[in-house]
C-alpha cells in the first residue's frame, strides 16, 4: 500500500459541447490526502472517475507512479473507492460485501476471514456484532465504515472517495472524518477525496485543490491557500472573505480580507482604521458574527464573545485591520 | 368492528356471480355420474385413463417452454433498457416494448395466424408458440424490468472497483437482484399459460390439444360435462394450491 504517485496531464473530458473537466493537470504525492473542492458541476467528481477508471478521458494522460494507466479499466487499477451513495450491494451480508473484493483475487477463505475481520476493527465495527448484517439494517454511519472497509481490504494502491460523509449528520461526520484521518496516515496510502464542503476539506487535507469550471483554480496546503486566496472565487468560496475596491485604500484591483482579521476597537495594531456602527449581530457559540457598516460598504466580522464586549445593533464602533491581512485579488 | 369491510363488497359480489357461483355449479356437476348418481367417477376417470395425464404434462410442458422463452427474450432486453440507456431512448424503449399489449391478444393472434401463413407455415407447434410468446411477454419482461431498474449505476461501478470483470457482475450483482421479477414472473407467466385456450386452439392446428382445448371438447363437443367440469376443478385448485405456496414462501423471505 501507499508509495503510488498520481499524475494528470492536460487532462479533459468532453460530453458533447460540454467540458466537465478542461485540460487539468495535477500532481497528487503518495500517501496523503488530497482534496478536490469546488461547486456542484465543477469537474471535481468527473476527475475522480476518470483517476478511477469509470470515465475515459477525451485528452491527456493519466499515470500511477510512472505507469500510464489512461487506457486501464477500473478493475486492472488496484483502486479503492467510496461512492456517494455508497454502493453497498444490497442482496450481501457486510461480510460478503467486504469479501467480494477478495474473493476476485482468490484470497484462500481462512485469509478473507482474517482480512475481514481485521479491517471491521480498523473501522471500529465489531465483527463478531455486524458480519451477518445486511446493509440496510444498519445506520449510515456504519454503511460509511462498512463502504470504508470494503474499499480498504482489498490492499490498494489508491483510495478514492466521492462526497462519501454528504448525507451524514454533522456530529458523525466529524467524527468519521477524525477516523479516516487516522486511518489513512496509519497505511499511508494515497487518498483523493471529493468534496463541495469548505470545512470538510480544511479538516482532512494535506492539500487542497479547488476546481471551478472543469479547471483547476489554485492548489496547495489548506492553510496556505486559506491565507492567499489567488482570486475572487477562492476568497469567497474557500472560507469567506470581505472584498474591497481597491482604490478606496489606494491599490488597484479588489482586495480581500478575512472577517476575522478585522479588529474591533483596536488600539494601535491595526495600519487602517475606519469609523463604523454595527448593523448586525449573530450569536454562534464562543463566537460572533458581526455586520458594520463604514461608509457605503458594510464588512463582515468574526469576533470571539466574552471580554465584558457586549455589541448591539446601532452601537458606534471603531474596526481596524493590518495591510499585511489584506490579499489583493488577481481578478 | 368497523364498516369498513363493506367496500369489498361490491366486488365480492361481482366475484361470487360471474366466478364463484359458476365454479360451485361446476362442483356439483362434476360429482353427478352417467347414471345420473353422485360419486367420484368422473374423477376416477381422469386418473384411470391415461389420455387426461398426458394432455396436462403436454400442457405442462408448453407452459414451461413458454416461460424460459419470455424470460430469455425479457432478460437481455430489461437488463439494456434498465441500466444502459437513458433519458429519451429509455422512454423510447419502454414504449415500444408495451405498445403491442394496447391491441387485443384475440387480434394479435390472428394476425400472427396470417403472418404464419406467409411463411408458409400454418397452425401447429411453432405458430403456437409464437403466439404463446407473444401474448405473454409482458407479464415477464415487466416484473424482471421492475426489479433491474432497482440497480443502481454505481453498484455495477463498485463492483468494477473492486475489481469484478463482466462476468462477475452479471452473476454476483445482476442476476441476485433480478432474481424477485425473474421468480414473479415465472410464476405469473406459467400459471396463466398452463390452462390458456385461445392461442392453441387459433394457431396450434393437431399440436394444440392442451388442458384448455381438453376442456373445451369436454363441454361443447364431447358433451362429458362432468368429466370437464372435474378436470377444470382439479386444475383450479392445483395452481390455487401452487399460488398459495409460492406467494407465502415469497412473503417469508
Amino acid at each position: 500500500m501507499g508509495g503510488v504517485t498520481v499524475r494528470l496531464e492536460d487532462v479533459s473530458k468532453y460530453y458533447g459541447s460540454t467540458r466537465a473537466v478542461d485540460g487539468v493537470t495535477l500532481s497528487i504525492p503518495s500517501g496523503t490526502i488530497t482534496t478536490l473542492l469546488g461547486p456542484s458541476g465543477c469537474g471535481k467528481t468527473t476527475t475522480l472517475k476518470l483517476i478511477a477508471g469509470l470515465e475515459e478521458p477525451s485528452r491527456g494522460r493519466i499515470l500511477f507512479n510512472d505507469r500510464d494507466v489512461t487506457m486501464l479499466p477500473p478493475e486492472k487499477r488496484n483502486i479503492g473507492m467510496v461512492f456517494q451513495d455508497l454502493a453497498l450491494f444490497p442482496h450481501m451480508t457486510v461480510f460478503e460485501n467486504i469479501a467480494f473484493g477478495l474473493r476476485i483475487r482468490k484470497v484462500p477463505e481462512s485469509e478473507i476471514r482474517r482480512r475481514v475481520h481485521d479491517i471491521l476493527e480498523l473501522v471500529n465495527l465489531d465483527p463478531n456484532l455486524y458480519s451477518s448484517r445486511k446493509p440496510g439494517q444498519l445506520s449510515g454511519g456504519q454503511q460509511q465504515r462498512v463502504a470504508l472497509a470494503r474499499a480498504l481490504v482489498i490492499e490498494p494502491d489508491i483510495l478514492l472517495l466521492d462526497e462519501p460523509f454528504a448525507h451524514l449528520d454533522f456530529k458523525i461526520k466529524q467524527r468519521l472524518l477524525l477516523e479516516l484521518r487516522r486511518i489513512q496516515r496509519r497505511l499511508g496510502i494515497t487518498t483523493i477525496y471529493v468534496t463541495h464542503d469548505q470545512n470538510e476539506a480544511m479538516a482532512v487535507s494535506d492539500k487542497v485543490v479547488i476546481m471551478n469550471n472543469g479547471r483547476i483554480i489554485q492548489e496547495g496546503p489548506p492553510d496556505q491557500v486559506y491565507e492567499n486566496p489567488a482570486n475572487t472565487f477562492v476568497a469567497t468560496f474557500y472560507g469567506d472573505s470581505n472584498l474591497i475596491e481597491g482604490s478606496r485604500l489606494g491599490v488597484d484591483g479588489l482586495v480581500a480580507i478575512r472577517p476575522e482579521k478585522i479588529m474591533i476597537n483596536p488600539r494601535n495594531h491595526a495600519d487602517i482604521v475606519y469609523d463604523g456602527v454595527i448593523e448586525d449581530v449573530i450569536f454562534q457559540g464562543p463566537i460572533l458574527r458581526l455586520e458594520v457598516r463604514i461608509n457605503g460598504l458594510t464588512l463582515k466580522l468574526i469576533h470571539p464573545r466574552g471580554n465584558g464586549f457586549t455589541p448591539r445593533p446601532g452601537d458606534r464602533v471603531r474596526v481596524g485591520w493590518r495591510l499585511s491581512d489584506m490579499k489583493v485579488l488577481r481578478e | 368492528m368497523n364498516k369498513l369491510h363493506l367496500a369489498a363488497l361490491p366486488l365480492i359480489l361481482f366475484l361470487l356471480a360471474f366466478f364463484y357461483a359458476p365454479l360451485a355449479v361446476l362442483a356439483y356437476y362434476s360429482i353427478i355420474e352417467e347414471d345420473g348418481g353422485y360419486g367420484l367417477d368422473n374423477y376416477i376417470e381422469l386418473f384411470r385413463d391415461p389420455a387426461y395425464l398426458k394432455v396436462v404434462l403436454y400442457s405442462v410442458a408448453i407452459a414451461g417452454q413458454t416461460t424460459l422463452a419470455t424470460l430469455l427474450l425479457s432478460l437481455p432486453a430489461a437488463y439494456y433498457i434498465a441500466i444502459h440507456s437513458r433519458g429519451p431512448e429509455k422512454a423510447a424503449l419502454l414504449v415500444a416494448m408495451i405498445t403491442p399489449f394496447w391491441i387485443d391478444f384475440l387480434l394479435r393472434a390472428l394476425a400472427i395466424k396470417n403472418i404464419m401463413y406467409l411463411l408458409d407455415l400454418r397452425e401447429g407447434y411453432a405458430s403456437m408458440m409464437a403466439g404463446m410468446v407473444y401474448d405473454y411477454l409482458p407479464y415477464m419482461f415487466l416484473p424482471v424490468y421492475a426489479s433491474l431498474s432497482g440497480i443502481r449505476e454505481s453498484l455495477l461501478q463498485a463492483a468494477r472497483a473492486l475489481g469484478a470483470g463482466p462476468l462477475h457482475i452479471a452473476t454476483k450483482i445482476i442476476l441476485p437482484l433480478a432474481l424477485p421479477g425473474i421468480v414473479a414472473g415465472s410464476i405469473l407467466v406459467f400459471l396463466m399459460s398452463m390452462t390458456e385456450y385461445v392461442i392453441p386452439a387459433l394457431l396450434g392446428g393437431t399440436q394444440g390439444f392442451t388442458i384448455g382445448t381438453l376442456i373445451y371438447y369436454l363441454f361443447l363437443s364431447g358433451d362429458k360435462w362432468g368429466q370437464g367440469s372435474a378436470l377444470t376443478l382439479l386444475i383450479t385448485t392445483t395452481l390455487l394450491i401452487a399460488t398459495l405456496i409460492l406467494s407465502r414462501r415469497r412473503t417469508i423471505q
